[in-house]
């Protein structure tokens, strides 16, 4: 029998494979080799520099900065998210009318183009006619109506806030989809001891998600590392340097925004930094939060 | 395996037990209200609003629209071009999608139901691409298509969106092909059938429902973003709809028409959300089913 | 049915194609100039453009303009298609952008034999129809690569009729200009709109400061110094003091360091604010959103005591056009940038959008009459931003425009300013 199905492994991977070694695998493997130059994008000279551009991002106080910012993007979006979806997840749990409509509005900001969220989102800020502080207006709260949401000092969490609201989406449904594998036995026996949604959702659904939430937090740590299109369209003109993430920063060396800048060997050697870190970061989540499976 | 369960309970579970004594349930169902309405809101008012004047939005925006100012689509679609964008988006994703599909699955297929000597590590090659940042392959990509002559080129742009979409695809529809019998490649040699068509004309229908969502995300996702006709794509006439979209918003600053970026925000989102409405079950399954293998 | 597939395939596939490759040039027949332009399709100005493109191209049937509105970041958008061989025809973006860019780095065009040449519809040569010194601003050594068009300097806008409502008139002096902004505070209007999240308008405060107090060329000096020790001279701290003090006087409109552009300035025609410092494209920006009775009049950045700079030293910034090196088909270029700067569309631009135009004997622009008088007494001009964003974009971006905003939002004192300059400067020379 496999020898039959043998004839074709090859003629079937073949496609997939020509197309990931061409734009992908050799891209990964080629950026090492880009990041030891200094390129301009603009002539065909590359000036080999060795490992200076890594040593330059050493001593780089804006990629120092950018780090720490998409580090706490991670951490803190992470928990917020994470602790959001469980919630919600422990709340839609189990049966209940309209658990798919939720899960689906819950959901939805995942469909829709980072560019039109980002939009929506600099409009709800909007220190004049946003939607916030005009509702903040309306209820009376005018001291707090007229902080600067999007000014230097705020702007990193209103933004956090909006990603967390995106992806609390994504974690629920993933989490719900796990949650929904649990037996139905277990969530009968509680309320037979009469416990309530979240305290089911505590000493049942968590503990055995476990292995999901771990997937999930390794998800996070790729998704938030990599957050790139709602911070870069959020400001309109230019993202200030305080919601700049690795990405971001990456680009604007590589492109510019309004001032060219085109520092191509530079900017992969900053990617591929962030490679180690999401790495790094990666192996050692699984490492720390892999357990014996429950058996259910 | 019994230990370990109960060990965690008590551990967290004492605070746990706790926190859900002090949050009643009433408050926990509003937050979920709150956030249901929310989010239904500020759908509803981008769409809202994109129908009314740019006085009007000024005026308040929380009113009304008096009339219903198709304008700022006429405007949007025609003079910023949205509707030459979205052709481009139209043409681009739907072949890319079907390219991507059209390549991953046979690749999942054989990953999947098929023993040789590699399988694991040509499996897990194609995987782990899901983890590399997409903003590593920037400059490389950029030089490759430079040398094919495919820079600002949306045939280039096609290609890349299916070489990074094959890890996630091939990934889950590797988890389609898995569920389905043993048995019927078997049958299938017993009828004296080839391998091709054994896929083509009993797999693949079988895991149509997985190519069907597996194009669907992949739409979707590929709709969404504009990361790469960013940086790859110069000329204006082949902006895709989410680039259109971006440039836009720029050009808004200049011209104060937030209505008309509003419209151009409602042509780049329907199509995505009225996809997702329709299929939402089927979008959530498949893209969950990673997570829950095993 | 695999069959009926793959011909389904190749059909489509075929199509694709097609629609994708016609929308390239056609090989032979009429010759098509790529124009990127820096202007964004929504701009109210564009459909003159538009007109402009479509009356040349009636008027020289063998050629054709194709227009890509890129917006404002239209250099980083040029060495991609330099990179596939297909490179644009024209650019046009600010002289001091251009130059930093474009021209610095060899890729333009010396407009110098063109320029001989008669204009269109004229015997005299084409350079000669220009205001005088408009060329000579951004020549690189002796030639030129830029054409300018659109002129613009830096002024304090005021609504004329709120002025004369309150008795108020243009202050001459720095001290007359904080008395004035007191007195605006007091009566609960803000004094200045500002676009927070703009950090080159933000920087205009300390630039123009510090040419009324140390003259042209001291800022571009004291960045380019490797050793950080030109800030040292008191007149930098003397205009950051200035600046600090607007600051701490609370003089800008609450919340303008979170403003995303265009907020500021809208807020200041719709009289949320007294006045603002910004460049005269501020009319043909905003015109739109005035109320009624809203009139453009402004006065020149104040003199300070025992100063240098005077009223008539003039910020000279050029909306201009470049043809580039590599590009196919540069005579048409030119040809076109000949027609496009012809007395009717000038005229159109100016009375319409309140454009002053750097061609000789254009249309006075009616709501900027105080900005056309002042730029036809100016006694010298600076470059815009004195030179520094186009000689050293680099610094500009990384080290004076953060540590302007961190000045200009209270965050920091002028000394500390200074400080930070000085700390930066040495760091970013000797990386």
């Amino acid at each position: 029998m496999n020898t039959w199905l043998k004839r074709i492994v090859v003629p079937f991977l073949a496609p997939a494979a020509i197309l990931y070694l061409v734009f992908f695998v050799f891209p990964a493997v080629q950026s090492l080799w880009v990041s030891l130059h200094n390129w301009s994008g603009f002539t065909r000279d590359m000036t080999f520099i060795g490992v200076r551009n890594f040593t330059e991002a050493l001593k780089d106080k804006t990629f120092h900065r950018v780090l720490m910012q998409s580090l706490g993007l991670v951490f803190f979006g992470g928990i917020l998210t994470f602790c959001l979806s469980l919630f919600f997840t422990g709340l839609l749990g189990g049966k209940g009318r309209g658990k798919g409509f939720f899960r689906a509005v819950i959901f939805s900001p995942n469909v829709i183009t980072m560019v039109a969220l980002a939009t929506l989102w600099g409009f709800i800020y909007n220190p004049r006619f946003g939607l916030l502080n005009s509702l903040l207006r309306a209820l009376g709260l005018t001291r707090l109506a007229e902080v600067s949401w999007m000014g230097p000092d705020l702007v990193y969490w209103s933004i956090l806030a909006a990603v967390v609201w995106i992806y609390v989406g994504f974690y629920t449904v993933l989490f719900m989809a796990g949650a929904d594998k649990i037996p139905i036995a277990f969530y009968e026996a509680a309320k037979l001891e009469g416990a309530g949604n979240l305290r089911m959702f505590f000493t049942i659904t968590f503990p055995l998600l476990w292995d999901v939430i771990s997937m999930g937090i390794v998800y996070w740590i790729i998704d938030g590392f990599m957050q790139f299109e709602f911070y870069y369209a959020v400001s309109g003109s230019f993202p200030p340097i305080q919601i700049w993430t690795i990405p971001i920063y990456v680009v604007i060396l590589a492109f510019g925004k309004r001032t060219p800048i085109y520092r191509m060997g530079y900017a992969t050697a900053i990617a591929f930094y962030l490679l180690v870190i999401v790495t790094l970061l990666v192996t050692l989540s699984r490492k720390f939060l892999r357990r014996t499976a429950v058996e259910y | 395996m019994e230990r370990n369960l109960e060990t965690r309970e008590s551990a967290g579970g004492l605070l746990a037990r706790r926190l859900a004594a002090a949050v009643p349930s009433g408050v926990a169902n509003l937050f979920l209200a709150l956030w249901i309405a929310f989010t239904l809101f500020t759908i509803a008012w981008v769409l809202i609003s994109s129908f009314k004047t740019n006085r009007e939005l000024f005026e308040s925006v929380w009113s009304l629209p008096r009339g219903l100012n198709v304008q700022s689509y006429v405007k949007a679609w025609r003079i910023s071009k949205m509707g030459n964008y979205f052709l481009n988006s139209l043409l681009l994703i739907t072949f890319s999608t079907a390219g991507i599909v059209f390549v991953a699955a046979p690749a999942a297929y054989v990953l999947a139901r098929v023993a040789f000597r590699g399988r694991q590590l040509v499996t897990n090659i194609f995987v782990s691409g899901m983890s590399i940042p997409q903003v590593l392959l920037l400059v490389p990509v950029f030089m490759l298509l430079r040398r094919f002559l495919l820079l600002d080129n949306l045939i280039g742009v096609g290609l890349v969106y299916v070489a990074v979409n094959l890890p996630f695809t091939i990934f889950m529809l590797i988890s389609f092909f898995i569920t389905l019998p043993v048995e019927l490649e078997e049958a299938s040699a017993i009828d004296g059938a080839s391998p091709v068509r054994t896929f083509l004309t009993v797999m693949l229908p079988l895991a149509g429902p997985g190519i069907i969502t597996a194009f669907i995300i992949n739409f979707i996702w590929n709709w969404k973003e504009y990361f790469w006709p960013l940086v790859l794509i110069s000329s204006d006439s082949k902006k895709t709809v989410s680039l259109g979209l971006y440039g836009l918003q720029g050009s808004m600053q200049y011209s104060a028409d937030w209505v008309g970026l509003f419209a151009g925000c409602v042509i780049v989102m329907l199509p995505t959300l009225l996809l997702f409405a329709v299929m939402s079950k089927r979008i959530i399954s498949g893209m969950t089913i990673g997570a829950l293998k095993g | 049915m695999a069959r009926k597939l793959i011909f389904f395939t190749l059909l489509v596939s075929v199509l694709f194609l097609a629609v994708e490759l016609s929308a390239e040039d056609q090989k032979g027949g009429p010759v098509t100039i790529q124009y990127f332009s820096g202007w964004n399709e929504g701009e109210p100005y564009v459909p003159l453009f538009k007109k402009i493109i479509a009356d040349f191209e009636a008027a020289n049937p063998g050629i054709r303009v194709n227009a890509s509105w890129n917006g404002r970041e239209n250099l980083t958008k040029v060495r991609p298609m330099l990179l596939s061989g297909n490179v644009p025809e024209l650019m046009d973006q600010g002289a001091d952008e251009l130059t930093g860019a474009l021209v610095s780095q060899d890729l333009t065009y010396a407009l110098d034999k063109d320029l001989a040449l008669p204009a269109v519809g004229s015997k005299t040569a084409w350079k000669d129809t220009f205001k005088p010194g408009q060329l000579d601003a951004y020549k690189k050594g002796s030639e030129n690569h830029i054409v300018p068009w659109w002129i613009d300097t830096t002024v304090f806008y005021y609504n004329g009729k709120l002025f004369s409502q309150k008795g108020f008139s243009a202050p001459k002096t720095w001290d007359e200009f904080t008395t004035l902004c007191d007195k605006f505070k007091a009566n609960g209007l803000a004094p200045l709109a500002q676009d927070g999240g703009i950090n080159f308008y933000n920087v205009y405060y300390f630039r123009h400061l510090v040419q009324r107090i140390m003259g042209n060329g001291a800022l571009l000096k004291a960045c380019g110094d490797r050793t950080g020790s030109s800030w040292d001279d008191p007149g930098f701290l003397k205009a950051a003091k200035t600046v600090e003090q607007l600051a701490k006087k609370g003089f800008f409109i609450k919340g303008f360091e979170g403003y995303t552009f265009p907020a500021g300035q809208i807020d200041f025609v719709q009289g949320k604010a007294a006045m603002i410092l910004i460049s005269t494209w501020l009319p043909a920006e905003t015109k739109d959103s005035i109320p009624a009775g809203f009139e453009y009049r402004s006065f020149p950045v104040p003199t300070v005591a025992a100063g240098k700079g005077k009223a008539a030293d003039v910020e000279l910034y050029q909306w201009s056009f470049v043809v580039l090196k590599d590009a196919p088909h540069k005579a048409e270029a030119v040809q076109f940038l000949k027609f496009w700067t012809q007395k009717k569309y000038n005229d159109e631009m100016a009375i319409n959008h309140d454009a002053m135009i750097a061609i000789k004997g254009t249309a006075n622009p009616p709501s900027n009459p105080d900005a056309a008088k002042l730029m036809d007494i100016a006694s010298s001009t600076s470059r815009f931003n004195d030179g520094v964003n186009s000689a050293l974009p680099e610094y500009w971006q990384t080290v004076l425009l953060p540590a302007d905003d961190s000045l200009i939002f209270g965050k920091v004192s002028a000394e500390q300013f200074i400080a930070q300059l000085k700390k930066d400067s040495k760091a970013f020379w000797n990386k």
